[in-house]
């Protein structure tokens, strides 16, 4: 039990998807500007992280391990995706209109997501078990939200400030990740 | 020919696409597949070339769980046993090699192999994938009690070799 | 309408250069710019994938359903993604160590999709080639300037490839400082690649007011 506690840690905060990874940062740059629609993508995200995880490893596990077909990986992983963010896409339509409108071309989007399919491939490169797999995908995915929640606030105030035209938009904000990456490295030595 | 209802006109093109797709894929694994092996089989000899053993033969013994492969061979003239090792954790996976003595079970010589990114051992492995560690044997029970540098992977190195004399007290008898 | 091919080649360098205008792939150069060789490795099979799948989806764009356009190119570029990393994990084994995930992760990578949909689908099977030669210069060249930059303040040393490096440390030893980690590791990455854009920026920008009053003169002048 420890040990997982252990893991959920590392993998919300010192091996952060975002910044120890570097996965999911294309619709990080598009999707922080603003901090509502950050949470609603941040929380899109953890549903499909989890979910994907869960079926591409059993996937793995019982059929493709057993089979000898682990050079389909790739391939089956992305179209397990596909099918899911199709799936969440009608659910929210149907349940949560109001949040499927603000998504808008984000929410297909996250079958690009290099998180998703990151962390469904770490986990099988990790050779986590059932328990360890759930508890990484799911902290991960909060890790996730939680730095994008975080950003999108620095966005907002970011929009005030006078900054050069050339490091407008892109550059500022990977300078201001650094910033955050930092921040977040410091919280290394605690494991 | 009737014309084909539209849901199932588009199933069937991703099915015929995904066929071809796999079937290509199948191919490409069957060429590639003896080159991987010996890959595999080449980073194995790297490390038994770390680790000064001559002349490595399989030993037929049963192997505990998480033990690879058992050899017998010479190194510096002595006969010794050497174990394959691996550790899982919910971190990493740890493989090594541990080269035990085989009259009095101390262990001469140790390589471990670490996955790319790891915490703690990274300044002693800088773009080496191999090396050896300081340790400290307690003469008593043959066990590791510490390992230089207490971090995930040092404990996960301390497992194998406590695991690599368990399966050398099980070849002996003792 | 006859596509200027040179044009068509160049676009992808400065003009639309996929990295430093249209910001794609950012993921990617984050992760393997550590060394020059992991770049120069993972633009390589960048351009592979990009190549053949806008060449497959340039001949098959008339018979493929529009619903499923999207899913059909999916299966496309996975394929050859996982061709490149079989063929990656039989002859370079080092290189796909160094790239782990990564190179599965190339399936993603919003370059190769953004350029099947919005060009392979539309135009002929020659100008799709060219383009995605030009997308994948435009992508290497911004993977090796950020290489470049991280691996010789990080190290002082090049790795061009395996054991040929060059070695810089005696100009780090004239101006008496020491070259530091900080650069190798991610924080330094953002720091490196935010700066790199912004500063490619700052010269696009220059040469482009100075286009523009050239212009000007012109139609003051005229």
């Amino acid at each position: 039990m420890a040990n997982l506690i252990t893991l959920a840690f590392g993998a919300l905060l010192i091996e952060n998807v975002l910044l120890y990874r570097f996965l999911g940062f294309c619709p990080f740059l598009g999707v922080s500007k603003k901090r509502s629609s950050a949470v609603g993508m941040g929380l899109a995200v953890i549903v499909v992280i989890v979910l994907a995880t869960i079926v591409t490893w059993a996937l793995y596990h019982y059929v493709l391990k057993p089979l000898n077909i682990v050079y389909l990986q790739t391939l089956t992983f992305i179209l397990v995706i596909a099918a899911l963010v199709q799936m969440v896409e009608m659910f929210l339509k149907k349940v949560v209109p109001p949040l499927y409108r603000s998504l808008g071309i984000y929410l297909p989007l996250i079958t690009t997501n290099c998180a998703v399919l990151g962390v469904a491939s770490l986990v099988i490169a990790y050779e986590y078990d059932f328990a360890s797999m759930f508890v990484f995908s799911l902290f991960s995915s909060v890790g996730f939200l939680f730095v994008l929640y975080i950003f999108s606030g620095l966005r907002e105030a970011m929009e005030h400030a006078p900054i050069p035209k050339p490091f407008k938009g892109t550059p500022i904000a990977l300078i201001a990740t650094a910033a955050l990456a930092l921040i977040f490295a410091r919280l290394g030595g605690i494991i | 020919m009737k014309k084909l209802p539209y849901p199932l006109y588009l199933a069937l093109f991703l099915g015929v696409l995904g066929i071809i797709a796999a079937g290509l894929l199948a191919g490409i694994n069957i060429l590639t597949a003896p080159a991987i092996k010996a890959n595999e089989e080449k980073k194995l000899a790297e490390q038994f070339k770390v680790i000064e053993v001559e002349s490595p033969e399989i030993l037929e013994v049963e192997l505990l769980e998480n033990v690879l492969g058992a050899y017998e061979g010479l190194t510096n003239g002595k006969a010794c046993f050497v174990f394959n090792v691996q550790n899982k954790n919910q971190f990493l996976t740890v493989q090594t090699l541990v080269v035990i003595s085989q009259e009095d079970g101390k262990i001469l010589n140790l390589s471990v192999n670490l996955p790319a990114t790891t915490h703690g051992m990274d300044s002693s492995f800088e773009g080496n994938k191999f090396g050896v560690i300081d340790a400290n044997q307690d003469d008593f029970t043959g066990k590791f009690v510490t390992i230089s540098g207490a971090t995930t992977s040092s404990n996960s190195v301390k497992a194998c070799i406590n695991l690599a004399y368990e399966q050398y007290k099980g070849i002996k008898g003792v | 309408m006859k596509v200027n091919q040179k044009q068509n080649f160049l676009k992808g360098l400065i003009k639309e250069n996929p990295v430093f205008v249209y910001v794609l792939g950012i993921c990617s150069i984050l992760a393997v710019t550590k060394t020059l060789e992991s770049g120069i490795g993972m633009s390589m099979a960048v351009i592979f994938v990009l190549f053949f799948s806008n060449v497959v989806i340039a001949l098959i764009k008339n018979i493929v359903p529009n619903d499923i356009r999207i899913p059909v190119y999916i299966i496309v570029i996975t394929t050859f993604v996982s061709i490149v990393e079989l063929i990656m994990q039989a002859y370079l084994p080092d290189l796909f160590d160094q790239l782990g995930v990564f190179v599965a992760l190339i399936a993603v990578n919003c370059i190769i999709l953004g350029r099947a949909e919005a060009y392979a689908s539309k135009n002929s099977v020659l100008s799709s080639a060219v383009d995605a030669l030009g997308m994948g210069l435009g992508y290497t060249i911004a993977i090796c300037l950020v290489s470049i930059f991280r691996e010789v303040l990080g190290t002082g040393v090049i790795t061009i490839w395996g054991n040929a490096k060059i070695n810089l440390m005696p100009v780090f030893d004239f101006f008496h400082v020491q070259p530091s980690t900080f650069f190798t590791n991610n924080v330094g990455a953002f720091i490196v690649l935010g700066i790199v854009i912004g500063v490619v920026n700052a010269i696009v920008f220059a040469i482009k007011d100075k286009k523009e009053k050239a212009k000007k003169e012109v139609k003051a002048n005229g």
